[in-house]
């Protein structure tokens, strides 16, 4: 554990407040990209393209950005990754919206995309169902398939966690359990399974229940800069799930 | 790994991730505590309290992770803060017990107080309760270990003040461990700062004991049992005990007999309380393995010591008294002690015999708390018999009258009049006590209560004296008086459950039958119907003639129980 105050976020890293070098800079950019292609996806779905021109759009922004000036384009102490990383992506609409009318002038050969970060369509469409509802702006899509996107990568260190602590099984067995409380008769039976006492079981819960809400902290950090509150950015998230939650009443 | 899309539940994680952050009050002490804590990894924020903000931190050089409770010192003079602190952190350093979150270190700088603690992973019992309702088997799980833990601290002068389950944490076994011994007594001792601080202090203020508010600085360990009362009722309950406390038993489906124990807690008078943690820990266990509910109509001797400090008890130390009296005014204002009959020696050492467990009881102290009253309501009656029968024989014959029939006729007087204080309480209390045993209704037990009344009233029809005939409405107004002094002392359930109370109805019967002797003697002793008794013209026998009355009289109606002495069984289903 490093001191929360100095921790330096993956985020911190790319927008080069720290002094290091742009390998180490576009490394950690690659794996904030990898982690967070599916909102983009969604929120292009959201605006009416089609499944392949949306992929081939995220293909073409992480190409622009890890293959050629994405990091030169980022100024230094940049707030939040999720707001640059849709900025971006709408400047790269236009970008391309552009590019296509000067290629309809005569003018270039379209860009062949390398896959910068493997994006895969299924998943894609996967998190646009999810985070879709009729009544839905793009942007609150997008926020609502990036929420999605922390509480799996948060779920994703828990599982890694607790293999590495020998707590495969207990992961498993208690899994569940992040996602609806589980009644006395639920408990009783895990109990059981598990070999702990009632309480413990109790405790076993919370702990992984507040362990996963670390992670998303943790996890959240990592798209903000140092000075960044993650209180707000977690707010700002909660209000795009709030917007859902009274919208699926 | 499946996920659920309820957004409800996703927002409940969002928020509590987003309670995790520091907010500006954790971030002003973060960086107030963090230079001085060059050995340590500040990491997140554990939790927050009236007082201060936890940190869990890496303890690099011993390579483990600890918990850093840091204080803003409140406003005043610092020095005596200071110094306060490093006494109760010294102290709390010394507590080793599982039961409880061991102290690494403490320090302090400008602004700045922090303790080094072990951390426990695991939840706090407030975090468990908020998430659901605890079974009565979990709360009774956990309420022992709670008991151990503040029984080992009791044992060396330390009161913690502040339990509640925020300060509870379960570990990851089911182990409790408690922590913050001692830290409220740093925040400000008056109850003033207490109200005015933030909400979480004033959620405290629910499991303060009533004396904790009225007088900090005298509180002593029975402030926490009332709080581990509290919390009992709330881990039971789901809600904190507040105003006329309904019994555990009629919120939930819960052994009745925990009742007792919760309400006992939270009696408002210490006194009144569990003198000890394990007292109370005993009782919980023996609810929790459930043993037969033979304890429970049986009143235990840590009880009887509540009420001996309560003044109820101060029979016993009345009859020793009047022993002392007894032996050296009554025969030595005879014809010194060979004038003394050799029965009044037998008395005596009977005395003296039958008070060794009773004053042993009193001595040996905490470990006796399941000595069952019975055992001294027995002896009880026998002290207060002897002790009258030694008075009645300390007179010397000789003094009285020539012919020597004094002596026969005070026998009898001093035996009638035993009978007649001596049977209400036989009746009353000992009578109760039977028709308890028995689950007799409120019916049967009120019967024999008034037949104990009665007899008080035959009693002092039978002791009216002479002086009183000439006036028209004297007798009456005496016989008047000592029933309704009877009647008094019969019923104190109904006056309420204070130790005032208790004491009360004895006093006042004593001095009123002390009055009405020192009368009756000061007049000319003369007793009426059944026996024409002569005078006796001396103010020293006078006074023990009354002692021995007024103690009889005490003693009696003293046993004839209260609500706390003997608490009628509940009756399962009884609403």
């Amino acid at each position: 554990m490093t001191d929360v105050r100095f921790r330096t976020t993956r985020w911190t890293l790319v927008s080069g407040a720290t002094s290091v070098d742009d390998g180490e800079r576009s490394r950690a950019l690659e794996e904030l990209c990898a982690a967070y292609w599916p909102p983009l996806y969604a929120y292009l779905r959201r605006r009416g393209r089609a499944p392949d021109e949306a992929s081939d759009l995220v293909q073409g922004l992480f190409h622009v950005l890890l293959e050629r000036d994405g990091l030169a384009r980022i100024e230094a102490r940049t707030g939040r990754f999720r707001s640059w990383l849709l900025t971006a992506l709408r400047n790269h609409e236009r970008d391309v919206r552009d590019h296509a009318h000067a290629q309809r002038r005569g003018s270039g050969v379209p860009a062949v995309p390398i896959d910068a970060v493997p994006i895969d369509a299924a998943a894609g469409e996967r998190a646009y169902q999810v985070a879709a509802s009729s009544d839905a702006d793009p942007v609150v899509v997008f926020e609502r398939a990036w929420v999605r996107g922390v509480l799996d990568q948060a779920r994703s260190a828990l599982l890694e966690e607790s293999i590495a602590k020998g707590n495969g099984d207990l992961f498993r067995c208690l899994e569940p359990t992040l996602d609806a409380a589980p009644d006395r008769e639920e408990r009783a039976a895990l109990a059981e399974r598990l070999g702990l006492s009632p309480v413990a079981l109790r405790v076993a819960i919370h702990r992984m229940r507040e362990r996963y809400r670390a992670l998303i902290l943790a996890v959240v950090r990592e798209t903000l800069s140092t000075n960044e509150d993650p209180a707000s950015e977690l707010d700002a998230l909660l209000s795009a799930v709030s917007e859902e939650s009274h919208g699926s009443r | 790994m499946t996920e659920t899309t309820d957004p409800n539940v996703t927002a409940d994680h969002l928020r509590a991730a987003a309670d995790q952050t520091d907010d500006a009050w954790a971030r002003d002490l973060r960086e107030r505590v963090a230079p001085q804590l060059a050995s340590l990894e500040l990491g997140e924020r554990l939790g927050q309290g009236g007082m201060g903000v936890v940190f869990r931190a890496r303890q690099v050089d011993l390579d483990r992770d600890v918990a850093v409770k840091v204080i803003a010192p409140p406003p005043g003079d610092r020095a005596e803060w200071s110094e306060r602190f490093e006494r109760e952190a010294r102290a709390l350093t010394a507590l080793e017990h599982p039961g409880i979150v061991a102290i690494h270190g403490f320090g302090e700088a400008d602004d700045v107080a922090w303790i080094v603690m072990e951390l426990v992973d695991g939840a706090s019992l407030r975090a468990l309760m908020d998430a659901d309702a605890l079974t009565p088997d979990e709360a009774l799980s956990i309420a022992p270990q709670l008991c151990a833990a503040l029984e080992y601290a009791h044992e060396r002068g330390i009161v913690h003040r502040d339990v509640k389950p925020e300060n509870v944490l379960v570990d990851g076994t089911g182990r409790v461990k408690l922590v913050d011994f001692g830290i409220a007594k740093l925040a400000g001792d008056d109850a003033e700062t207490r109200l005015t601080r933030t909400h979480q202090a004033m959620g405290t203020l629910r499991y303060m004991a009533p004396e904790q508010l009225d007088a900090p600085q005298s509180v002593d360990h029975r402030a926490d049992i009332y709080a581990l009362g509290v919390l009992l009722y709330e881990m039971l309950t789901g809600v904190v005990p507040q105003g006329v406390i309904a019994p555990p038993s009629k919120r939930v489906e819960v052994d009745v007999r925990i009742d007792e124990v919760v309400l006992r807690s939270l009696e408002r008078e210490p006194e009144q309380r569990y003198q000890r943690v394990a007292d109370l820990a005993e009782r919980v266990e023996a609810i929790r393995k459930g043993d037969a509910p033979r304890q429970h109509d049986e009143p235990t001797m840590d009880q009887v010591r509540a009420e001996f400090l309560a003044g109820v008890r101060n029979d016993a130390a009345l009859v020793f008294a009047f022993l002392l009296v007894a032996t050296l005014i009554g025969p030595r204002t005879a014809s010194e002690f060979d004038a003394v009959e050799p029965f009044a020696l037998l008395g005596a050492a009977f005395l003296v015999l039958l008070s060794l467990p009773l004053a042993f009881a009193f001595v040996r102290g905490p470990r006796l708390g399941t000595v069952p009253t019975s055992a001294v309501r027995f002896i009880t009656p026998f002290l207060m018999l002897g002790a009258a029968m030694l008075f009645a024989r300390s007179f010397d014959p000789n003094e009285v009258e020539p012919d020597g029939w004094m002596i026969r006729r005070l026998s009898i007087l001093s035996e009638a009049t035993l009978f007649f204080m001596i049977a209400p309480f036989l009746t009353a209390a000992l009578g109760t006590r039977v028709a308890r045993r028995l689950r007799w209704g409120p019916w049967m037990q009120g019967t024999i209560r008034w037949a104990g009344v009665g007899l008080c009233a035959f009693g002092a029809v039978n002791s009216s004296p002479a002086w009183t005939d000439p006036f028209l409405w004297g007798q009456s107004a005496f016989l008047l008086l000592f029933l309704i002094v009877g009647i008094y002392a019969a019923f104190p359930r109904d006056r309420g459950r204070t130790s005032l109370g208790h004491h009360r109805r004895a006093i006042v019967f004593a001095a009123a039958g002390l009055v009405a002797m020192m009368i009756s003697t000061g007049v000319s002793i003369a007793m009426r119907l059944f026996f024409e008794v002569v005078v006796v013209e001396s103010w020293h026998r006078s006074i023990a003639y009354m002692a021995a009355l007024a103690l009889a009289a005490l003693g009696g109606f003293a046993g004839i129980g209260s609500p706390r002495d003997a608490p009628d069984p509940p009756r399962r289903g009884a609403r």
